[in-house]
């Protein structure tokens, strides 16, 4: 059988390369918190500036200005939140509301929110932003609840990891 | 067949439990403080105990003379090189070994053929693999993907070797092996001689952008001159001699792409032939500028030595100009370098060119001309601060270090983002072509540029001259480098955020579980940003900010780069140096932050509020009433006077004895006779010790904290008192050498003193990773998103000033502005407030 290969008409070159001062460095943290105060899941994403500034000039088709346009910011949120998801056991998507985006510390930071679900004891993490747009972006993620950290690590053809809670 | 499988794994598990070395195989305990003796390599007479090069320390030289050619249209180079390579170390060689970096580029290169499709394997274009995108998702292909397949199909990459041959023309035998080439030599080569050979060579230089390299032509069709323009940067183009070392010998290992390289110290002499209307820049200094220059630009030139400010060799304008000449000819330019581990080089004819020289009295090279190369593209961004960063990072650098050791140092724009040579670095910041014909950059842009050309600048330190190997440990190069370019970045200028250089800035990185420590091997580190650039750097600025102090640090570093310059240092010498010059037994540091996982957190989890008792019935038992009578009221007793049921003792008034009067905190003198009796069996300092204790009354406190990130660590405190005075105390890691999990701490304070606050590392030193946890009484600290979510009422801190100025006035009767309009417009799905 032959498969089709697709052509991604979005992607565009790695045009900055160079490993000597990996400026452009395709490495994204998020953080997803379970906020005991509020019995809310917070996902905070962080960006090096540079990184989203490039993607969003190639990806968003904009004017890629992330400090000066609160338009470009909002729009780079959105391709952010459309490429990431939190899916329950059960394979419910949590409906994961977009707070904005802010820059702080040099960094520009996508900020995401829902409610908890009752007994979570496991979540299903899709994160595919700037994976799209480099195929060695790496995007890590920390999965904080109570004193726990677990950590996926987006890299190479991962695309859905999980995490399991001890109880 | 089963014999051997068993044979081997008999093998692989004698090995480990080799390496596990000194273990504790009773109890928990963790000896954080352990010395590194036994984890680092053996001192011996080529590098000492003291982290110094020994007695015996010795290194290889390859000087090289070379003459290339530069094909334009075919983009080919073509050249010959002479080699003299001297042996300095105590061994005889039979052969030798080159790198030819070019063959990377060959169809059947190891790194080609080991790519991994849709994977991390290769520095390039985009491809997505079948189901990396979902269940049943199509592989994928990008566009650039396939341009560089299109490449591979019209061009041959990798050298061509048409010579190998010794001082008098007759053919060496050699080997090529992928990027690797061993020359057999007709004589072994003993201690102490030289011996020349020659290379012949030619290859087509692949195109930056297409098949991504750290070299190569950059295409511009839009160029006034028919056919376009190209700018050609060289590097990894000739064949190098491996590096030949005491600690390895040959550094013979594939070259892979992404590993760089250490070299060879050498002097070379090199002729590049180009078009005669190219501008070049290279390694070394310029032997025939006669030749090559026209007059007004040697004029320029020479008045850029002492300038204030940089000059223009060539201007924007005419660089503009030149964009549509046509050569008529070549022209030879003659480059000398002196004692240098490579050699590289650009030539276009779109440079405009600026120069600058900079001031160190008294050193090797009092004069260093900082150079900028760059094309329209690069613009005003490049005119303002290519050529002023060049000199801000030899002006902190040398500080840190040594003076420049170079008499050049320049900065070049091309479709390289960032790489470094002696002498020479290639940065790739661009402005951005607007509708009008304009030309602009954002802010990113701008600290994108000042930042690669700092940190390559400043590459040309470490590991130009103090030459690690990269290939082995990143971290030597990029972590020192990094540490350095954002010490640089703040004294640019602190408002602007410099990331990943502070330990605040690698907590998401170091508490996350997948990891590996610093000193792991630079091919099997699982992320080369924050592993091998950030978390050393923030290692760096806590060990100079907070654990040694600026004037002990400075003065390690400083003795480690003076140790190490134009010399190969190991991490053992870095670690070993930096303990010897400073004082400081820093084991605990390199073991907790370089050899492990850990990341702080330091908890403070109780404070007591102690008084000292004074023994004596008649003070203490009265301090006893009173805290029982500070105690609340029994809830109980409380409800029954509220709900006025009768108390048997009020109700009975009459009925009294002795006890009524006295409580159990009452002194007796059995009591007191009890208390003499101590007093006098006390030896007279102990008495005396008492009495002024006693006297003196003073407020004790003791703090307990937990170790929860591991990582053991200076306690910085600060403490709030009720009268509003505060104080700040640094209690030294060792404190956690016993027991690396939970400490006490005393404080003693004059009488009546009382605590309000106690903050552990109130200034985000160390890394603490939980901020709630470091406050006694705790507080509420606000995760991100709430603290967003907080901020977002109030309208100034959000107010983007660099957006809102350039809008339109409105007139005074519309009341809402139109800034405010478009944001809720573009943000649909934001709750409001």
């Amino acid at each position: 059988m032959i498969a089709r290969v697709f052509l991604a008409a979005a992607f565009v070159a790695a045009a900055f390369n160079a490993a000597a001062f990996a400026h452009q460095q395709k490495a994204a943290v998020t953080e997803i918190l379970f906020n005991a105060r509020t019995n809310n899941i917070e996902v905070a994403h962080r960006f090096i500036m540079h990184d989203a500034e490039h993607a969003a000039r190639a990806e968003l088709g904009i004017d890629g200005d992330l400090y000066g346009s609160p338009e470009t910011r909002s729009a780079f949120a959105a391709y952010v939140a459309e490429r990431f998801s939190l899916t329950a056991p059960d394979g419910a998507s949590l409906q994961l509301v977009l707070q904005g985006a802010e820059i702080k510390d040099g960094y520009l930071w996508v900020y995401q929110e829902t409610q908890a679900p009752d007994g979570l004891d496991a979540l299903s993490v899709r994160h595919g932003a700037l994976r799209d747009v480099w195929p060695d972006q790496v995007n890590r993620v920390n999965v904080k609840r109570g004193d726990e950290v677990r950590t996926l690590v987006f890299t190479g053809g991962a695309d859905l990891l999980q995490v399991d809670f001890d109880e | 067949m089963r014999f051997v499988i068993f044979a081997a794994i008999a093998a692989s598990l004698s090995f480990s439990a080799n390496a596990q070395g000194v273990q504790q195989t009773k109890g928990d305990f963790q000896d954080k403080f352990r010395q590194l003796d036994e984890v680092l390599p053996t001192p011996n007479t080529y590098r000492n105990a003291a982290g110094e090069p020994g007695h015996e320390y010795w290194q290889q030289k390859a000087d090289y003379d070379i003459s290339v050619t530069l094909d334009e249209d075919a983009r080919r180079l073509s050249a010959r090189e002479t080699i003299t390579y001297k042996n300095n170390s105590p061994d005889t060689l039979r052969y030798l070994w080159l790198q030819l970096d070019q063959n990377i580029f060959k169809a059947d290169s190891m790194a080609e053929l080991s790519n991994d499709f849709g994977g991390l394997g290769r520095r390039g274009p985009a491809t997505v693999a079948p189901g990396a995108e979902g269940r049943n998702s199509p592989p994928k292909l990008s566009f650039a993907e396939l341009r560089r397949q299109q490449a591979y199909d019209d061009n041959t990459y990798g050298y061509d070797i048409t010579a190998v041959v010794d001082a008098r023309g007759g053919p060496l035998s050699h080997a090529i092996v992928g990027t690797l080439m061993r020359v057999d030599l007709r004589r072994p080569l003993a201690p102490g001689q030289s011996v020349v050979f020659r290379i012949d060579w030619a290859f087509n230089i692949v195109e930056e952008d297409a098949v991504a390299a750290r070299s190569g032509y950059e295409h511009f069709p839009d160029d006034a001159r028919e056919g376009g323009n190209d700018i050609f940067l060289l590097a990894q183009w000739f064949p190098r001699m491996i590096a030949y070392s005491d600690y390895e010998g040959w550094h013979n290992k594939e070259f892979l792409g992404r590993g760089e390289f250490t070299l060879e110290f050498g002097d070379y002499e090199v002729d590049i032939t180009v078009p005669n209307d190219h501008i070049v820049s290279s390694t070394g200094v310029l032997q025939n500028a006669a030749q090559v220059l026209t007059a007004t630009q040697r004029r320029r030139l020479a008045s850029a030595r002492n300038a204030d400010s940089p000059v223009f060799v060539v201007t924007p304008q005419e660089a503009l100009d030149n964009e549509s000449s046509n050569p008529t000819g070549t022209k030879t330019w003659t480059f000398k370098a002196e004692n240098v581990r490579d050699f590289a080089w650009a030539s276009s004819r779109k440079f405009a060119w600026d120069a600058q020289g900079h001031k160190q009295p008294g050193a090797e090279h009092p004069t260093v001309m900082a150079m900028s190369f760059w094309p329209k593209e690069g613009g005003e961004l490049w005119e303002k601060y290519s050529t002023a960063a060049v000199i801000h990072t030899m002006d902190v650098y040398s500080r840190f270090s040594f003076d420049y050791p170079y008499p050049t140092a320049q900065s070049v724009n091309g479709p390289v983002g960032g790489m470094e040579y002696p002498m020479i670095t290639f940065n790739g910041p661009r402005t951005t072509l607007q509708d009008d014909g304009t030309r602009t950059y954002t802010m990113a842009e701008k600290i994108f540029l000042l930042g690669v050309v700092i940190h390559e600048v400043g590459h040309i330190y470490f590991p130009m001259t103090v030459n690690s190997d990269e290939r082995e440990w990143t971290w030597m190069d990029e972590g020192l480098n990094s540490f350095l370019d954002s010490v640089a970045g703040y004294e640019w200028d602190p408002d602007i955020p410099w990331p990943r250089s502070l330990p605040r800035d690698l907590i998401d990185y170091m508490i996350s579980e997948n990891q590996v420590p610093i000193m792991t091997h630079s091919d099997s580190v699982l992320q080369i940003g924050p592993n091998a650039y950030g978390k050393p750097s923030a290692a760096l600025h806590l060990l100079r900010d907070t654990i040694l102090g600026r004037e002990l640090f400075d003065f390690a570093f400083k003795e480690y780069s003076r140790r190490w310059k134009f010399k190969r240092p190991t991490p053992a010498d870095f670690f070993r140096t930096m303990e010897e010059a400073s004082g400081v037994d820093l084991d605990w540091f390199w073991r907790g932050w370089f050899y492990t996982t850990d990341h702080v957190d330091i908890s403070l989890d109780r404070v007591y509020a102690l008084r000292l008792d004074t023994k004596n019935p008649d003070i203490d038992f009265a301090r006893r009433r009173q805290e029982d009578a500070d105690k609340p009221s029994k809830v109980g007793v409380l409800r029954n006077a509220a709900d006025g049921l009768p108390i048997w003792v009020d109700e009975n008034p009459g009925i009294t004895d002795f006890y009524d009067e006295n409580d159990i905190y009452t002194p007796t003198n059995v009591d007191r006779n009890a208390y003499n009796q101590m007093l006098a069996e006390l030896e007279d300092w102990e008495r005396a010790a008492l009495e002024r204790a006693v006297e003196e009354d003073k407020a004790y406190y003791v703090l307990e904290f937990s170790n929860i990130g591991g990582l053991v660590t200076p306690i910085l405190l600060q403490i709030d008192f009720a009268d509003g005075a505060q104080e700040k105390i640094a209690i030294p890691a060792e404190i956690w050498r016993r027991n690396a999990r939970q400490v006490r701490k005393l404080f003693v304070y004059d009488k009546g003193t009382e605590i309000t606050q106690i903050t552990v590392d109130p200034n985000w030193e160390t890394g603490d990773a939980d901020i709630e946890n470091n406050y006694y009484p705790r507080r509420i600290v606000p995760s991100r998103v709430e603290a967003f979510k907080a901020e977002r009422d109030p309208s100034f801190v959000r107010k983007d000033i660099m957006h809102d100025i350039r809008q339109p006035l409105a007139p005074e009767e519309v009341e809402e502005s139109p800034a405010d309009e478009s944001e809720e417009a573009s943000d649909p799905e934001t709750e409001q407030p």
